[in-house]
Formats: C-alpha cells, sequence, structure tokens
C-alpha cells in the first residue's frame, strides 16, 4: 500500500516531467505521485496525466511553487498519508536519494528532512554563483534565528512526516519562494528538522522560474518573510484542525489508511 | 461678509469647498448605494469626507487646528489630514489585497483536487466497480489509461 507520496509542483514543465514521473516509478512503483501543475501554459498536465501513473491536479491558475506545494499536502492530509516528499518537476532532483530521506522520518528522528547540495563533499550542481550569494545569506539569517544551521534553505526537495504534513496543509507559509521561511516556520512551531547530503544536477530542459531580474525581489521578499515569520507568535496546532472536504468525510477514519494494500 | 481683496472674494474658497466636498460625498454615497463599494471599504472615505465637510463649513477650526499642531501654514495642515487619508485608506487596500490572495488560493487549491478527485471516482466506477476502494489512491485516469499495472 501507499503510505507515500511524492508531491511534484510543475510549471511549464513538459519537456522534464515524464522522465521525472518514471524515474520515480522505477525506482519505487509503491509509491503514489501526485503532479501539482501549477496553472501550465504548455501541456504539462496532458503529459503528466498520459504516464499513467501519477495524479494530476490542474490549477486552474498559476499560484506559484507555494500554492501547489500545499495543494499536494492538503492532499495528503485529506488522504492519510504518513509521509510525503516533495520533488522538483525539473529533473533536478535524483529519485534514488528519496529513500535516504524518508528513512530519518521513518526513524522517527526528524519531523522534516532537507536534502541539502552543500553538506557531504560537493560533488554534483551546487547553483550559479550569484545565487549562492543569496543562499549563503540565508543560511545566516536562518541559523540566527532558529539556532540551528541549516545549509541549503532554498532546497526543494523534502521529506514529511505525518505531523508536518497536517501541519503544512493548513499554513503553509507563502506563495512564492517560500522554502527558507517554511523552515523558519516549521523550526519556530518546534519541528525538528535534519539536512542529509544529496546531489542534484542542472534542470534537465526549459528555464528556471526565478529569472536574474527576479533575484532581487527573492531575496528582499524572502529576507522580510523570514523575520516576520519568526516575530509571529507559535500556532497552537490544536486551533487550526483540517478541513474535511466531502471525500475525506465519507472515508472510513484512522484505519483508512490500510486501504490498497496489495 | 464678503469683503473685496484686490477683486477676489475670500469667502469663495469655502464656497468652492462645500461644494466640492459635498459632491465628493454624494458620489460615496450614490456608489454605496449602488453597491459599487461594499460599507466596509468605504467607512474610511466617508470619515474623511465628513472631516473635509466639517473644515468647510467651520473654516476658522483650520486656524486652531493648525496652531494645536504647531503649525504656521494653515493650508499645510489640509495636506497633512489628506496625506493620512490616503495613506490609511491605501494601507487598507494592502489589507484586502492580501486576504483576497488567499482566498483565491484556496479556491484555486479546492477546485483543482475535487476536480481531480472527480475525475478520479467517475473513473472508478465506471471501470473499476469490482475493485472496490482498492485503487483509491491509484488510477487518476482509469477512464482513459485502463487499469494500471500495479494491480498485484
Amino acid at each position: 500500500m501507499a503510505d507515500t507520496l511524492i508531491i511534484i509542483p510543475a510549471f511549464n514543465e513538459a519537456g522534464n516531467i515524464e522522465a521525472v514521473i518514471t524515474a520515480l516509478g522505477t525506482t519505487n512503483p509503491d509509491w503514489d505521485i501526485l503532479v501539482v501543475n501549477d496553472g501550465s501554459t504548455d501541456n504539462t498536465g496532458e503529459v503528466a496525466k498520459a504516464s499513467g501513473t501519477a495524479l494530476v491536479a490542474n490549477l486552474p491558475c498559476n499560484l506559484g511553487i507555494g500554492g501547489a506545494v500545499q495543494t499536494g499536502l492538503k492532499y495528503a492530509a485529506r488522504h492519510h498519508y504518513l509521509h510525503a516528499v516533495k520533488f522538483d518537476g525539473d529533473g533536478q532532483h535524483r529519485a534514488e536519494e528519496i529513500d535516504s530521506l524518508l528513512r530519518s522520518i521513518l526513524a522517527g528522528t526528524a519531523d522534516v528532512v532537507i536534502g541539502s547540495r552543500f553538506l557531504g563533499n560537493g560533488e554534483g550542481y551546487q547553483s550559479t554563483w550569484i545565487r549562492r550569494i543569496g543562499i549563503g545569506l540565508f543560511q545566516i539569517i536562518n541559523s540566527l534565528l532558529i539556532g540551528q544551521k541549516v545549509t541549503d534553505n532554498t532546497s526543494g526537495l523534502r521529506a514529511y512526516n505525518r505531523k508536518s504534513i497536517e501541519f503544512l496543509a493548513t499554513h503553509y507559509p507563502s506563495f512564492d519562494y517560500p522554502e527558507p521561511e517554511e523552515i523558519i516556520l516549521l523550526a519556530r512551531n518546534n519541528f525538528v528538522i535534519q539536512e542529509i547530503p544529496v546531489e542534484m544536477r542542472e534542470r534537465a530542459q526549459g528555464k528556471s522560474s526565478i529569472s536574474p531580474l527576479k533575484s532581487l525581489y527573492y531575496v528582499v521578499k524572502v529576507v522580510l518573510a523570514v523575520l516576520m515569520t519568526a516575530l509571529r507568535p507559535k500556532i497552537n496546532i490544536t486551533e487550526s484542525p483540517l478541513p474535511l472536504t466531502r471525500h475525506a468525510s465519507s472515508e472510513a477514519g484512522p484505519g483508512k489508511k490500510m486501504i490498497g494494500e496489495e | 461678509m464678503s469683503t473685496l481683496v484686490t477683486g477676489l472674494d475670500i469667502n469663495r474658497i469655502q464656497y468652492v469647498a462645500l461644494l466640492g466636498t459635498v459632491a465628493f460625498l454624494v458620489f460615496l454615497v450614490e456608489l454605496i448605494r449602488k453597491q459599487r463599494i461594499k460599507e466596509a471599504y468605504a467607512i474610511l472615505w466617508l470619515l474623511f469626507g465628513v472631516v473635509f465637510l466639517g473644515l468647510s463649513i467651520f473654516r476658522e477650526s483650520l486656524n486652531w487646528l493648525s496652531f494645536a499642531f504647531g503649525i504656521a501654514y494653515p493650508p499645510a495642515f489640509l495636506f497633512l489630514v489628506s496625506i493620512v487619508a490616503f495613506l490609511l485608506i491605501l494601507i487598507q487596500f494592502s489589507v484586502v489585497i492580501s486576504s483576497q490572495n488567499d482566498r483565491i488560493r484556496e479556491l484555486t487549491q479546492e477546485i483543482a483536487l475535487a476536480t481531480m478527485e472527480d475525475s478520479q471516482a467517475a473513473g472508478q466506477s465506471r471501470c473499476q466497480r469490482d475493485d472496490g476502494d482498492q485503487t483509491r489512491h491509484r488510477s487518476p485516469d482509469s477512464s482513459q489509461a485502463g487499469p494500471l499495472p500495479r494491480e498485484s
């Protein structure tokens, strides 16, 4: 049965998405895969659907990566998945790394596991130098704010346990560039964050959604959001129950995740 | 007591101000009445409209008020009030835009999930009824793709 949902936010990734889905299916056919097509203007949605092994949620308009990821987390929360992995649709993440991320989740030593490019021996794609300046800045700010060194704050490769799925389904920070903010929010709310070294590739095809022109906005927005998140009080988790859909409410309850056992 | 100072009626400004403020308030009330502006978002506009109406009627009050605020040139007080009004209203806009943003995000997500789950459910009832619940997590589009190879 599937305990694990792989969430792939995808905006105009028609050229990459099929290979990403195939790689995931080959690595572990027991994962459920959800592609959240973030209002792509190309045929990302159709290509993903044609793979036959992925669920595809088509957002009617572009929400930004945060909105897309949150859609996947809501789905995971409502359908009682025990773990979720966020995996980029551009081919820069490696499906083989997912198991090592999940290992810490399964061991119960962390609520969220981040795949870091900068831990370990520094192999693989390390981003452009200008981006690494920004990444260095986030590293300093985040480390100061949460008292834990997180080396790769912008990494999109992350694994979540049930507790963090439920929390983020409701409180996912923002619609654009949410990664560093997400770390602060989680740490501020006492979630245990762990990083493990991973290798990444340069995106296979197409262009990154972050153009150089947007980089300044990115840095300013993220720094502001991170500082504000740190200033907010801790969220009382019991006060914000998950909204149930008609689908979830008609389901069998806690034993439900046994469904689909093979 | 209109006195002519080099041909200028010094009360003329008061008439103009009164006329302008009343026209502004009438326009505003009309927009609210026709439900082009929600009452909640009209409160700040109305408030400052009334403030300006008061200042137009009691024009001496502008002198006292600017004196009280330590402003030497009374008309500058008018600019101050206007700028504060605009700032507050613009901030209110930002608040409203942000909350709309959240709602649109919420709705967009729900539409995407509901559409996906409906097509899943439709596919299931047509092709996989005998599988019961087992394929709930699978077969995003079984109506087109047929049963997935993962059923063992």
